[in-house]
């Protein structure tokens, strides 16, 4: 079990208030609508969770990882789209607060923190999915300005942006070197948003595709600069990302916990053959599977996001709990949903969402596959180092 | 040993069927998902061609198919649209399997040929509210009343229900518990008492609504009951179980159906998406989930063709059926998985097949018999007992 601060109780517990009293019953509706949480997203900016893990001299909460991903694991439990809007609108300024200039800083990180300015990541690229270095989006010097040319798809919440954070190419390069960060206003001419219809799952989340073309930035829009000669640029960035990656854990083990917490409730209420459900063997063991891998995943991600925390982040070990939660969550929601029965399949409850929900987490943020990768790499360069 | 050479006729019936559900069926298929829409114009295309009478004997206007047809069937359509599958697996292993195997004489002419032709839609009303896998703890009544059966009580899950002409119900005589005293009738739409619910937004098969089905006093004419109902025995549920023995061997074959257009869909992606300079087929790591997904559709097909042939006395066998959905409804939800997996996250959205596909592919091991209870029932047999679900 994780030991938690008084302080991070006292957190937790307001989040599932907020969580269960507030965004519970309207969860069903960003996902039958689609729209995009507004009103949430306005409740989460008042209490101060958007930017929560943004420096008290930003106005930010000033909170660690640890505490940040409590509060969205209370929210995926009943929403997962709305704690995306916490997880996302708390990796983009960490970018900022590491990398930012002064200016960069005091002009953006009280605005994310407000909840006025909303970002979002923009990396991916048609023909950059894995292969996160493959992006050809462009930015060219012009003048005392940088023009920006190209596509990106899958961006979420594309279309209540306030501004892209998006990974570019500096100068004729090839792979990791010469990429970097700029930040581009979403009203700068130049820009088409064009949303992606149809998701699976976290649907009040828009994925869109956004296209660039001749978009002109000022120098100080600049975040990180690419070098043609270096992956210097890359490098900085990725190193969030693997920040980004246990968050996509933590918003698997969320979703699966709801869901754990709502079939097990219900295996004490359905009688079939005379007896509550929880009184069957079976189905009591496929219960105990499903707590020891949520246990497992719980603990493989608090420890890499406090290593986050302590300035010792482990890239592999956060590899390993994204995938391990992950993974796991696609298994306990499905038997979930199982303990329900043919009412787990409709929409009147809850599951068939969080199933649908809990799904796109193997693949963003890195797939499960490319974890394997990385994982394996550092395994061999661990023998390797030791011959 | 059973070979699973299916012989030429099938293997052209295959073909037949593969090049109708290609050439007429895959266009509208997303279609019927996204509109939530009944696929109403194939179900006619399937009636002109005499396809819905193919298991149903010649003389009541089908075609007399065998088991394996029907298998083969269903899992043709529901590799290319799995809306049209599910329509085919209600007329070819629902009703009117029932009606022909357990019917009299004039029941089968009174009923048959109007299922083959399209022209009667035959739901079915097992579940209930409070008997889902407990299915014996039905309590539908039916009580004789001169020569009628005065219906009471509520369906749930009733595929089709809502453009059903007729619904083939189980029931029990009041005051009989658990398998005893339980018999099946038909009801037709337009008798008093008899209501149909909205159907309910579903995770997947969304073209074919669920819904709830009312009786209130409904009368029901003596000579539409199919199975008698007797108070002192068990005898008539289990002609009712067994008849739906081959309803078991249509869910494994969609199965089939859905992880083969699943894994065909993967293989051709995988081929043509480039990464890291190559198509990804080219990396070890995939081409092994190809080789998984693939030993898994395999095993499944050869249990799911040895259910539809290891027949005795013209029905499959009961522990063969078990494992044949049970393999098949898990390896389905790991294809399909896997399969939207290898397509990145174009696999989540719904200009590609496959998150329809994964969500299809969920309802199998909730319908016609969890594979919970399947577990239970396959115990059961390797103990050679049963084992009483309940306590005390």
């Amino acid at each position: 079990m994780l030991n938690l601060t008084e302080s991070q109780r006292a957190l937790q517990e307001a989040a599932r208030k907020l969580a269960q009293g507030e965004f519970k019953d309207r969860a069903r509706r960003w996902d039958e609508t689609e729209e995009f949480p507004e009103d949430n997203q306005k409740r989460l900016a008042e209490l101060g969770y958007i930017g929560m893990s943004i420096d008290e001299k930003f106005g930010g909460g000033g909170c660690g990882l640890v505490d940040t991903y409590l509060v969205v694991e209370e929210i995926a439990k009943v929403c997962m789209t709305t704690a995306l809007i916490v997880h996302e609108q708390n990796v983009s300024p960490r970018i900022i607060a590491l990398h930012g200039t002064d200016a960069q800083r005091e002009k953006y990180l009280p605005m994310i923190a407000k909840g006025q300015l909303g970002m979002t990541i923009a990396w991916t690229e048609p023909q950059a999915g894995s292969e996160g270095t493959a992006i050809r989006t462009t930015c060219k010097k012009d003048g005392n300005e940088y023009v920006v040319n190209g596509q990106k798809v899958f961006t979420s919440f594309g279309d209540h942006a306030d501004m892209h954070m998006a990974y570019v190419r500096f100068g004729d390069t090839k792979g990791a070197r010469g990429l970097g960060t700029v930040l581009i206003e979403a009203d700068r001419p130049g820009i088409t948003v064009q949303k992606l219809e149809g998701k699976m799952g976290t649907r009040g989340c828009h994925e869109v595709e956004l296209f660039f073309d001749d978009v002109r930035i000022p120098a100080e829009n600049i975040l990180i600069e690419g070098d043609p000669n270096s992956s210097k640029g890359f490098v900085k960035a990725l190193n969030i990302y693997n920040g980004t990656r246990v968050g996509m854990g933590i918003l698997a083990l969320g979703v699966a916990q709801g869901a754990f917490d709502m079939a097990t409730e219900y295996m004490t209420k359905r009688v079939q053959f005379g007896q509550p459900l929880s009184e069957m063997q079976g189905l009591q063991w496929m219960v105990a599977d499903m707590a020891i891998d949520l246990e497992a995943a719980r603990l493989l991600c608090y420890r890499a996001l406090e290593l986050f925390d302590q300035g010792t982040p482990s890239p592999y070990l956060s590899s390993v709990a994204k995938v391990q939660a992950t993974e796991m969550a696609q298994k306990v929601c499905y038997d979930s949903m199982q303990m329900f029965g043919g009412y787990g399949y409709f929409g009147s409850l809850p599951l068939e969402r969080m199933v649908r929900d809990v799904r796109m987490l193997t693949i963003t943020g890195g797939t499960t596959q490319i974890q394997k990768t990385a994982i394996a790499k550092h395994i061999f360069s661990q023998v390797e180092s030791r011959k | 040993m059973v070979s699973f050479d299916i012989g030429e006729d099938l293997e052209g019936f295959r073909q037949e069927l593969r090049k109708l559900a290609e050439g007429r069926f895959k266009e509208k298929a997303a279609y019927w998902d996204e509109h939530e829409e009944f696929p109403e114009e194939n179900k006619k295309i399937l009636a002109e061609l005499g396809y819905l009478g193919t298991l149903v004997p010649e003389e009541y206007g089908g075609q007399g198919g065998s088991i394996l047809q029907g298998a083969i069937f269903v899992e043709e359509l529901a590799r290319v649209c799995f809306n049209t599958s599910l329509v085919a697996q209600l007329y070819l292993n629902g009703p009117s399997r029932a009606i022909s195997i357990l019917g009299t004489e004039e029941q089968k002419k009174r009923w048959l040929p109007g299922s083959c032709s399209g022209e009667f839609f035959h739901s079915i009303g097992i579940s209930e509210p409070h008997a889902g896998s407990a299915v014996t703890d039905l309590k539908t009544t039916a009580v004789p009343d001169g020569d009628h059966m005065v219906v009471n009580g509520a369906k749930c899950f009733v595929t089709g229900g809502h453009l059903c002409t007729h619904i083939f119900i189980f029931a029990r005589l009041p005051g009989t518990e658990g398998s005893r005293g339980i018999g099946a009738m038909i009801i037709d739409k337009g008798t008093p008492g008899f209501e149909i619910g909205k159907p309910d937004r579903k995770m997947g098969g969304r073209g074919m609504g669920e819904a709830q089905a009312f009786f209130d006093d409904c009368r029901v004419p003596m000579e539409n009951v199919i199975v008698e109902f007797d108070g002192e025995s068990s005898k008539g549920f289990k002609k009712l179980m067994h008849s739906f023995g081959p309803e078991r061997v249509g869910n494994a074959a969609m199965c089939l159906g859905v992880a083969q257009g699943a894994f065909e869909t993967a293989l051709e992606y995988t081929k043509e998406r480039e990464q890291f300079g190559r198509p990804i087929m080219e990396f070890q790591g995939i081409q092994w989930m190809i080789a998984d997904m693939w030993t898994k559709i395999h095993g499944a097909r050869l249990m799911v063709y040895r259910a539809a042939t290891n027949l005795k006395d013209g029905f499959p066998d009961a522990l063969d059926c078990a494992v044949a959905k049970l393999h098949a409804n898990e390896m389905a939800v790991a294809v399909t998985n896997d399969a939207l997996q290898l397509h990145g996250h174009y696999g989540f959205v719904r200009d590609y097949p496959l998150e329809r596909m994964v969500r299809d592919a969920r309802g199998f091991s909730l319908g016609g018999g969890t594979t919970q209870i399947l577990r239970n029932t396959i115990a059961a047999m390797k103990y050679g007992r049963t084992f009483d679900q309940r306590r005390g």
